[in-house]
């Protein structure tokens, strides 16, 4: 172990000394494996085929602190103008800390929604089976960090049946007091059978020069015949790190559509593992990534069809400007017992410049014979004749680049349910890119 | 669709023709590596002092290295001191004409089809022909050294055009560069060297035909191409071995040059024994090729038809240098029983409008499994460099294994770059158009079959062609309903 990953440790071990031991600290033990994992695991490197292209260091040299945070935001004004849309219920967390007051947790009679930090102090155990049960410890360093250090994170349970109409929406802001800190927020979503419901995630900074590092793990159980619509947009701040892993359990007749925007963070990356685990599961996976000056923008999609009749579909764009640096990893696995998959993979990358960087890694590993699989993935620019066209109608050259780049990026962007966030991703793209490309 | 995979399963079944055994005397050295065995090796071959300090410097790098894992094939680990460096037919006074030729050895060949004498009075084909390590014939040289093309063993070109093989020898494929290579470098026993000087369009295919004959004897060819300015060449490269029980391990290297304007073409069609129904025998095929487009305007072609070894790891690649330089990779790729590959290509994009094509078919049939690795790679100073992939896989039966692996690593924002891949079985809206047209279960697979693989058959020289669809036919006859 080298001295940054011994540095976590002691640092994870004194967290974990300082928890009080009331019934809440249910999860010491796996608090305490979990250091262990982590001191097998150590952070990953180049060596590591998964992170071959993305490199840690930069984020290990900001050392960041694993601390016990508590206070409470109280700056309301500045965050109530971002809860305005009708939802079903909302979390609002500050600086990785549930902040009860500007959330609204009533919801549908049936449905539960809390926080994991209330869950943990009252040791609610039938909130908090789920905690885990996906993602074990964790496959690499910073997850088994998360796991021995969480601190806060959203529980969620869908009954029998039940159909949520409007979005449930988790709302995580980080201020600029959060500088220097790594927030380890883990939420775990579980939807009985034939529930149906709409989750959609925000990052935000209020501060665009903040610094810190979001270290999450997302674990979301679908049972048989459920169906969950999942909307992340990640705009964290333009020096902060984000990675999260999000664990999928697809069950039979169960659907999963993920629309991903990742515009924000200097360094940011996010894992997708979804488990086909039933006969008839699906699962829809859009994402679109904007990576400029500085920015580096990690996919990686891991789908793995262990049954048979099952269906993926994946489709992910980027637009590269400035030093901007994406890393795209898909990989679809079918495996023997797994006939009459369909799986079907897309990744385009539009370059606008000369000093950004796409390394782009889609794969196929198929144990069974009778499946239909493909993926294809395509680096290009701006078709000379689409921007022609548009200056012979009067829009200068980068009036014109923009446009382009916008109907490239649309097709993610519309799959978007919520018109707000729609309209609010156009606009902030075009905002992003509003500089000379 | 049952019937079909079971007549599959039988016409795949079928045995490999190419398994015997020809009882030469041959001059072998016992099994081991170290210095010594080195220097015995260069100095049986008679080699320059350069020479043999080329390979023990190759020796002491391979000591401190890894062998690799990365790849997805298994295969009981290899002992590298089990193994002969090197085998020869006992030396013979020098050949003048083919009558002077071992008649066993000539007997071989003809039970390949491929008589000799019959090439000589056909086609227009030179054959250099590799009986295991040493080169024992070559023919049509008279006629290509008119024209002033060189084309003889390896051991002949390090005595004779030293100065060629210390410029180019290692430029490609330098020994630092894996660990098979390296190897390699340290222990070769044989290979071709052909040189085609300035404007020279070669009037001949060059064609080797390989044979590892001694049981336990690594062969570690070494090929080297050169292409001066404006000329042209196509090379052929086949390969059967025969049957036998012990897996036997083949680490060649080959390097291809072209300087401005010239082309090279190189196709294999290899064909080496698979091992039986359980997997036991079979070879061991680690092969490093790489080409390298020099000059501007340059072009090089790789075209493979892989339907032998146990385990082939294989990455014919292209380091596209030279500005408008043009690079190929054709492939298919058949894995049968317990057989194994892992094979692709890297298209390293360097030069401004530097183009590539990538075409790789993969056939995986009982329990083979067939993945393709690829790199594309355009550097930041390859404006317009311009690449398009396209893998398909088929599969044949319920146990076999595909995969794509392809990484895609872009620069240069004026660069385009597509991959596709496709995975898939022989479709039954297909087999019963075809059915229906009154075709047997068999000729439409084997048609199907043939169809899916085309692209890449198209690219092979007429003769190979041939040989290619017969191939195709044997390995997965029966099988296909």
């Amino acid at each position: 172990m080298n001295a940054c990953a011994s540095s976590f440790h002691k640092a994870a071990t004194e967290y974990i000394d300082s928890l009080s031991n009331s019934k809440g600290e249910w999860l010491t033990e796996q608090r305490r494996a979990a250091t262990q994992r982590f001191t097998a695991l150590g952070f990953p490197d180049a060596g590591h085929e998964a992170w071959r292209y993305t490199s840690v260091e930069g984020l290990l040299q900001q050392n960041f602190k694993i601390t016990k945070n508590t206070q409470v935001f109280p700056e309301h004004e500045v965050i109530r103008q971002f809860l305005r849309e009708p939802v079903a219920a909302r979390m609002v967390f500050v600086d990785g800390i549930f902040h009860p007051d500007l959330s609204d947790t009533a919801g549908q009679t049936g449905l539960r929604v809390g926080s994991l930090g209330t869950a943990m102090a009252t040791g609610d155990s039938s909130l908090l089976g789920g905690v885990g049960s996906l993602s074990g410890l964790g496959d690499h360093g910073f997850a088994a960090l998360n796991m021995a250090t969480l601190q806060d994170g959203v529980v969620i349970k869908v009954p029998t049946g039940m159909t949520i109409q409007q979005p449930i929406e988790l709302l995580h802001i980080a201020t600029k007091g959060l500088s220097g800190q790594a927030l380890r927020t883990r939420h775990s979503v579980v939807l009985e059978a034939d529930a149906s419901a709409n989750l959609v995630e925000r990052y935000l900074s209020l501060d665009s020069e903040s610094n810190y590092f979001n270290n999450l793990v997302c674990e979301i159980s679908l049972e048989d015949g459920a169906s969950l619509i999942h909307q992340r947009a990640q705009e964290e701040s333009r020096k902060s790190y984000h990675l999260c892993d999000i664990h999928l359990d697809i069950q039979g007749n169960a659907h999963y559509q993920g629309i991903n925007a990742a515009l924000g963070g200097a360094w940011s990356r996010t894992t997708v593992h979804a488990r086909l685990g039933g006969e008839g599961a699906n699962i829809e996976l859009d994402g679109f990534y904007l990576a400029g000056e500085g920015q580096l923008t990690d996919f990686h999609l891991d789908v793995d069809h262990s049954v048979a009749n099952c269906e993926s579909r994946e489709n992910f764009k980027g637009i590269l400007y400035g030093a901007g640096k994406a890393v795209f990893d898909g990989l679809i696995r079918v495996r023997e017992q797994a006939q009459k998959s369909q799986a079907h993979l897309y990744n385009a990358n539009l370059m606008l410049s000369r000093r950004a960087e796409i390394d782009t890694k889609p794969q196929l590993v198929i144990l069974a014979d009778d499946v239909k699989c493909s993926h294809g993935t395509t680096v290009g620019q701006i078709d000379d004749q689409a921007l022609f066209y548009l200056r012979s109608r009067g829009l200068d050259k980068d009036q014109a680049k923009r446009l382009l780049s916008l109907g490239f990026a649309s097709e993610i962007i519309d799959s978007f349910q919520c018109e707000y966030l729609r309209e609010h991703l156009r606009e902030e793209i075009v905002e992003r890119m509003s500089f000379k490309i | 669709m049952g019937l079909v995979d079971s007549e599959m399963e039988t016409l795949i079944r079928s045995d490999y023709a190419e398994g015997f055994v020809t009882q030469i005397e041959s001059d072998t050295l016992p099994p081991g590596l170290d210095e010594s065995v080195i220097r015995t090796i260069s100095s049986r071959k008679q080699e320059p002092e350069w020479m043999l300090e080329k390979r023990l410097a190759a020796y002491q790098f391979w000591l401190n290295m890894q062998e690799p894992d990365w790849a997805t094939i298994r295969h009981p680990p290899i002992d590298f001191n089990g193994i002969s460096y090197y085998s020869s037919p006992k030396k013979k006074p020098q050949l003048d004409s083919l009558d002077e030729v071992d008649p066993e050895l000539l007997a071989t060949y003809e039970k390949l089809g491929i008589p000799l004498e019959e090439q000589k009075a056909l086609a227009g084909v030179a054959v250099d022909a590799v009986f295991d390590s040493v080169s024992v014939a070559t023919t049509f040289r008279e006629s290509l050294s008119e024209a002033g093309v060189i084309f003889c063993s390896m051991s002949e070109a390090i005595r004779e055009y030293p100065s060629l093989v210390q410029q180019y020898m290692g430029t490609v494929v330098p020994h630092k560069d894996n660990f098979f290579a390296a190897l390699n470098s340290a222990v070769f026993s044989d290979g071709t060297f052909v040189y085609i000087p300035r404007g020279v369009k070669c009037p001949m295919e060059l064609s080797t035909y390989f044979r590892i004959n001694e049981a336990n004897t690594g062969q570690f060819e070494r090929t080297l191409i050169i292409a001066e300015e404006g000329s042209q060449v196509s090379y052929l490269e086949g390969c059967t071995a025969p049957m036998r029980d012990e897996n036997q391990l083949h680490a060649a290297v080959v390097e291809l040059v072209a300087l401005e304007d010239a082309r090279i073409k190189y196709s294999t069609v290899q064909n080496w024994y698979p091992g039986d129904n359980q997997g036991r025998g079979g070879i061991y095929n680690f092969v490093t090729k790489r080409g390298d487009c020099r000059g501007d305007r340059s072009r090089i072609s790789w075209t493979q038809v892989e339907t032998g070894s146990a385990v082939t790891w294989k990455y014919p690649s292209c380091i596209l240098r030279g500005k408008n330089s043009v690079g190929e990779f054709y492939s298919v790729a058949v894995t049968k029983g317990l057989q194994q590959a892992d094979t692709g290509t890297k298209m390293i994009h360097i030069g401004e409008n530097s183009h590539s094509t990538i075409v790789s078919k993969g056939i995986s049939a009982m329990q083979g499994s067939n993945a393709y690795r690829g790199l594309v790679r355009v550097a930041a100073k390859a404006e317009n460099a311009r690449n398009h992939t396209q893998c398909d896989s088929l599969l044949i039966g319920d146990q076999c294994a595909a995969h794509t692996f392809p990484y895609i690593e872009v620069k240069n924002p004026t660069a385009r770059v597509e991959h596709e891949a496709t995975t898939s079985k022989v479709s039954e809206d297909q087999l019963f158009y075809c059915r229906q047209r009154g075709l047997t279960e068999e000729n439409a697979v084997s048609m199907i079959v043939n169809g899916f693989c085309k692209e890449v058959f198209n690219e092979l020289p007429m003769e190979f062609a041939v040989e290619a669809q017969k191939l195709l036919a044997v390995s997965l006859e029966g099988a296909v309903g």
